[in-house]
């Protein structure tokens, strides 16, 4: 129990450590000016690629739609000619009417099969693309859900860079302090410390807007993949919902002409086949709004969003330049006053004068 | 038709496939082989919610058509189509679940369907049957198998063997490796007699298509009684609330020396045919629990018990 328990609190503290150094590791790691700039590329092309996907996604949707909206027509036209072909069996009546009808049976008989078994190969094809769109209804629910973890990724990115922005900065001020003591204590022997931490304090003030620079830059990045986002999720949710109710309408009516099978020639039960063709229509009529609505994204939506985010990037990629134009500034500012202070330092220490710490600061 | 609670569709076909395997169907049946790989398809251990919802016929309590077709045309569908990479679907499992078993369900349904052959609905197939097949006769034989599965009925396989087709208006050509045209129409002719009497179909065969029939069979998987599914009318006390799933066999031909009926659900003689005897007989697979009860119902009624316990 006691070995158990140590044992326990030994991965404990080795989690706690490893924890603690993953912390330190990553409070380290500033992203360099070059690490910014290929961030940015990398999201723009990401972006870029992501709207062409997206744009694939829409057509291959609109193509699958009007596919199943063809043969859906091509099922309601024979259907409607097998029932016409029963109606005129049944309908006619009288001494002529009966010997016409005997004389044209056997053409009829024919023609009735030539339907039922195109019937039977269209409700194949129709069932068939149907499931083509379902898989295709799935790949874009997985394109939103990898969408939604980029968008995640993106916060988690703004998160951690302003949080290591802060430490930067808090340790900014820790150093700012101990620097206002041994200035105060003026102890000749502090000089060399003191130029450490001035130096490490402009190193972290760098780091900082560093830091400040990728979590702005990450956060003009997370509207835009929002927006894509629920661009795909809006598709699936529509595409879903059209295969859910055409699916359901086409294998309703499916059962009635499987049924038919290849029994063209044998009484076909009218009112069978008319409530399997008003399930047609129905699927039909969910299809074409479904069109409508593909349409709309194909030629508004999309074109929009292209647009939105083209600017969005644009104003992100300048706020960059002028970010890290400011930060290169700095850098250079503070290399010049390091390079002056160095100079004035050797040029005092070859005079022989001692100069307190304020005169290096 | 019914469509089973999510929850029950594992069970349901699972119980299925076990019945199919323990009644072992032969050549007078519907390939047992593409109903093991059809059913497994269906099973959501293999494809997961993909091919839900399970739908039953009500009459046969079977799988309806529709569901059947489901895995069809997943597998067309998925032609020339790249296999979503399971490391995408890995990676978004945390936050949608769901959609992973869909996805994951498509991968592994498609590996268990491979390019096995499915259960047709309707599929009309002939031969010659060559030497070492069962033939004794003289001259040329012809074998034409049609299955089909119409609403309401079980899985059913109608097998004619006739010699000399050449002589009837059936057989438009023979190909060098024995594989027979039949005339435009025949397969109709037959579909549309699939669940008429046997001996009429026998007639027909042998009047209007003309045909020198040697052998004549009807075979039907189904149909599949269980626990919550449809209870048809008259069902004896023993079946209820149990597996109970029928393999029923007809056969006409002239090696059947002495008619028999084996047949418990169908009652009356045989009638003898012109050209052969008749046989009727019935396969039960049902619950262990009710062998014993089953087998001495079936003797009652018919005298050969042909009862086998089912167990899931």
């Amino acid at each position: 129990m006691e070995s158990q328990r140590n044992a326990s609190s030994s991965r404990h503290a080795a989690d706690v450590k490893a924890e603690k150094d993953e912390k330190a590791r990553k409070k380290v790691q500033v992203p360099s000016v070059r690490d910014l700039t290929a961030l940015r590329t990398e999201l723009d092309g990401r972006h870029e690629h992501t709207i062409e996907r997206v744009g694939a996604l829409v057509r291959e949707q609109r193509s699958l739609t009007t596919a199943i909206a063809d043969d859906i027509s091509a099922l309601r036209k024979d259907g409607d000619t097998l029932q016409q072909l029963e109606k005129v069996e049944q309908e006619e009546t009288g001494i002529l009417n009966s010997l016409a009808r005997r004389l044209g049976r056997r053409g009829r008989m024919l023609e009735r099969r030539t339907v039922a078994v195109r019937l039977q190969e269209q409700y194949t094809h129709v069932h068939t693309t149907l499931r083509k769109a379902s898989a295709f209804a799935d790949e874009l629910r997985l394109c939103a859900a990898e969408l939604a973890q980029e968008v995640d990724r993106l916060h988690a990115d703004v998160e951690e860079s302003l949080a290591a922005s802060v430490d930067a900065e808090a340790r900014v001020a820790e150093i700012e302090a101990e620097l206002a003591e041994l200035v105060a204590a003026n102890n000749p022997s502090d000089l060399r410390h003191i130029d450490r931490l001035t130096f490490e304090r402009s190193d972290l003030q760098t780091a900082a807007s560093l830091h400040e620079a990728k979590a702005r830059l990450c956060s003009q990045e997370v509207e835009p993949a929002r927006k894509l986002r629920e661009t795909v999720h809006a598709l699936h949710q529509e595409m879903a919902h059209y295969v859910l109710n055409a699916s359901s309408s086409i294998e309703g009516s499916g059962r009635r002409i499987q049924a038919l099978g290849l029994a063209a020639d044998a009484p076909v039960v009218i009112s069978e086949l008319q409530a399997g063709l008003d399930q047609l229509d129905l699927a039909m009529t969910a299809t074409e709004a479904y069109l409508d609505q593909a349409h709309d994204m194909l030629t508004r939506v999309l074109p929009e969003l292209s647009e939105h985010i083209r600017v969005q990037g644009d104003r992100a990629a300048l706020d960059l330049e002028t970010g890290l134009a400011a930060i290169r500034d700095a850098k250079s500012a503070h290399a010049t006053d390091t390079d002056l202070r160095a100079a004035a330092l050797a040029e005092v220490e070859l005079l022989g004068v001692d100069l307190g710490p304020s005169a290096s600061e | 038709m019914t469509t089973l609670p999510d929850h029950r569709v594992g069970p349901y076909i699972r119980a299925l496939r076990a019945g199919v395997r323990i009644l072992a169907p032969d050549a007078d049946h519907v390939s047992a082989a593409a109903l093991g790989v059809h059913l497994e398809a269906l099973d959501p251990h293999v494809s997961g919610p993909l091919l839900l919802p399970g739908r039953i016929d009500l009459r046969s309590g079977l799988p309806n058509l529709a569901w059947m077709d489901r895995v069809r045309a997943e597998r067309d569908a998925s032609v020339g189509v790249r296999a979503t990479d399971p490391k995408r679907v890995e990676a978004i499992r945390r936050t949608d679940p769901e959609l992973a078993e869909r996805l994951m369900g498509r991968v592994r349904m498609l590996e268990v369907v491979g390019q096995h052959a499915l259960v047709p609905e309707l599929q009309v197939q002939a031969q010659m049957v060559r030497r070492g097949e069962g033939r004794n006769a003289d001259g040329r034989r012809v074998r034409i198998t049609l299955d089909r599965r119409i609403p309401g009925a079980g899985w059913t396989r109608i097998r004619v063997e006739a010699d000399n087709p050449e002589q009837g208006r059936v057989v438009r050509s023979v190909g060098l490796g024995g594989d027979v045209v039949l005339q435009a129409g025949f397969a109709d002719l037959l579909a549309r007699h699939v669940v008429s009497p046997l001996a009429g179909l026998h007639g027909v065969l042998r009047e209007v298509a003309g045909l020198q029939v040697h052998r004549l069979s009807r075979g039907v998987l189904g149909p599949f009684w269980f626990p919550g599914g449809p209870e048809p009318e008259g069902a004896p006390e023993w079946s209820r609330g149990a597996l109970v799933l029928h393999l029923g066999l007809e056969v006409i031909g002239v090696e059947v020396r002495n008619s028999a009926h084996h047949d418990p659900f169908v009652r009356g003689l045989v009638a003898g045919v012109e050209g052969g005897g008749v046989f009727r007989g019935r396969r039960l697979a049902v619950s262990p629990g009710r062998v014993d009860a089953a087998r001495a119902w079936v003797a009652e009624r018919v005298g050969v018990a042909d009862v086998v316990g089912l167990v899931p």
